[in-house]
């Protein structure tokens, strides 16, 4: 018999996290002696599910390039700058099909490498991953270090050294003579490893411009670890020194 | 920051396009629907109260140009609402069929939803949004959202699955139980 009192809001309420705790619980402990109940509340689940899937194409294909250029190439005008909250819901999911629309992935250690579809730099992106984390370790935001990367010189960044869930990560870019990478090291206690890293390329991609989508990605991705501002001097200090203070 | 906004926009266009093709019903009307809906939102973003939810602003947005006229534009016969495009060679057969067929029902049972029960279903169950910012994209009362998404949800689950509370075919009330 089921409990009266458990309406069908109630119980969709409780399927979609929507319940406080106190009602949730009640909720659960009616659930567990009522299989007419446990029914209802399966149906609901059943209802996401199905609803979920049906969009299932939509929701990992990659967008149209023609949505991407237009939002990145419309005039906004002068004035119109309002700070965003960080921590969208769905950054992660969103984030992976937008990159695979415009940027060759490149599988390395468990993060992401994105190269411009006509560029060639990826592999050597790849080969420099280890020497990149060494040069976080110490190199303070804000300063500029020439550095030979992968047979190339290069021109290397830290750009700002943000806290995130279970460690550091810190934004850097390498500008090399015919291009540039953007990409995000984290420390989570095992010293800093790529996560992602986004070649600005040369415009070869029709996506222009392709900084601008970089910049972009690697926010988002921070956006993902629920990243806070960007430390001051004195706390990447702190940091970057011998015995860091995390 | 305008970048901010611009890579925000671009993470969302997934969810902004189920949303959008939920209103169209077909494919290239989504996506007229959803640029048309990031250009006004970029020209608009001073309107955009800081703190607020960018997301739910976003959708509204989106929404409110639908409304405003894309619906009343729009051609009668428009029905391309997402068949399955997954390449499925090479898989159990049965399985295979099994999927594609609960896929076309849901599809079709979903279609079947008033417009703003279909609304609130992909808001909250494909984009995710909690039911306080479905409430705000569509300017009604969470008490409303709770019994459309409800009867959708009933009206959804008896078509596909045979659920015996509501017989397969039998629409679902438009009316709102507050």
């Amino acid at each position: 018999m089921t409990k009266p009192g458990m309406t069908d809001e109630m119980l969709m309420a409780f399927v979609d996290g929507e319940l406080d705790e106190a009602s949730a619980a009640a909720v659960s402990s009616a659930a567990a002696g009522d299989p007419e109940l446990s029914r209802r509340i399966d149906s609901f689940k059943v209802s996401r599910r199905l609803a979920r899937e049906a969009f299932g194409d939509l929701l990992s294909e990659p967008p149209p390039d023609r949505l991407i250029n237009a939002i990145m190439a419309a005039d906004v005008p002068a004035g119109n700058v309002v700070p965003l909250k960080r921590h969208p819901r769905f950054a992660s999911r969103a984030l992976l099909p937008l990159a695979a629309s415009l940027l060759l992935a490149v599988g390395f250690g468990g993060g992401f490498w994105f190269a411009d579809r006509t560029d060639a730099s990826g592999g050597g992106l790849i080969s420099s991953a280890g020497e990149i984390a060494s040069l976080l370790a110490d190199r303070p935001s804000g300063s500029a270090t020439t550095v030979s990367l992968d047979g190339r010189d290069a021109n290397f960044i830290a750009l700002g050294s943000y806290r995130v869930t279970g460690g550091i990560c810190r934004m850097f870019r390498v500008e090399y003579p015919q291009d540039a990478v953007r990409g995000l090291a984290c420390d989570r206690g095992a010293g800093f490893s790529v996560d992602v890293a986004v070649s600005e390329g040369s415009g070869t991609t029709g996506f222009t411009p392709a900084s601008d989508l970089a910049a972009s990605t690697v926010d988002a991705y921070l956006d993902t670890l629920e990243a806070e501002g960007p430390l001051d001097k004195e706390e990447e200090g702190r940091i970057l020194a011998p015995g860091k203070a995390r | 920051m305008t970048d901010d906004a611009k890579g925000r926009m671009v993470s969302m266009l997934p969810r902004l396009r189920a949303f959008a093709l939920s209103l169209t019903r077909s494919r290239t009307e989504a996506d007229d629907l959803v640029q048309a809906a990031c250009e006004r939102a970029l020209h608009s973003l001073h309107t955009f109260r800081e703190g607020s939810n960018f997301d739910a602003w976003l959708f509204r947005i989106l929404r409110n140009l639908w409304i405003d006229g894309y619906r009343r534009a729009r051609r009668e016969v428009l029905v391309d609402m997402a068949e399955p495009e997954h390449d499925h060679a090479g898989e159990d057969g049965r399985h295979t069929m099994e999927a594609r067929q609960t896929l076309r029902a849901t599809m079709r049972a979903i279609d079947d939803l008033p417009e703003e029960q279909r609304s609130i279903l992909i808001l909250i169950c494909v984009d995710g949004l909690s039911y306080r910012d479905a409430a705000e994209v569509l300017d009604i009362p969470i008490g409303t959202v709770m019994s459309r998404l409800a009867r959708a949800r009933q009206y959804l689950t008896a078509t596909v699955s045979g659920n015996p509370e509501m017989p397969s075919g039998q629409m679902p009330r438009t009316g709102e139980a507050q």
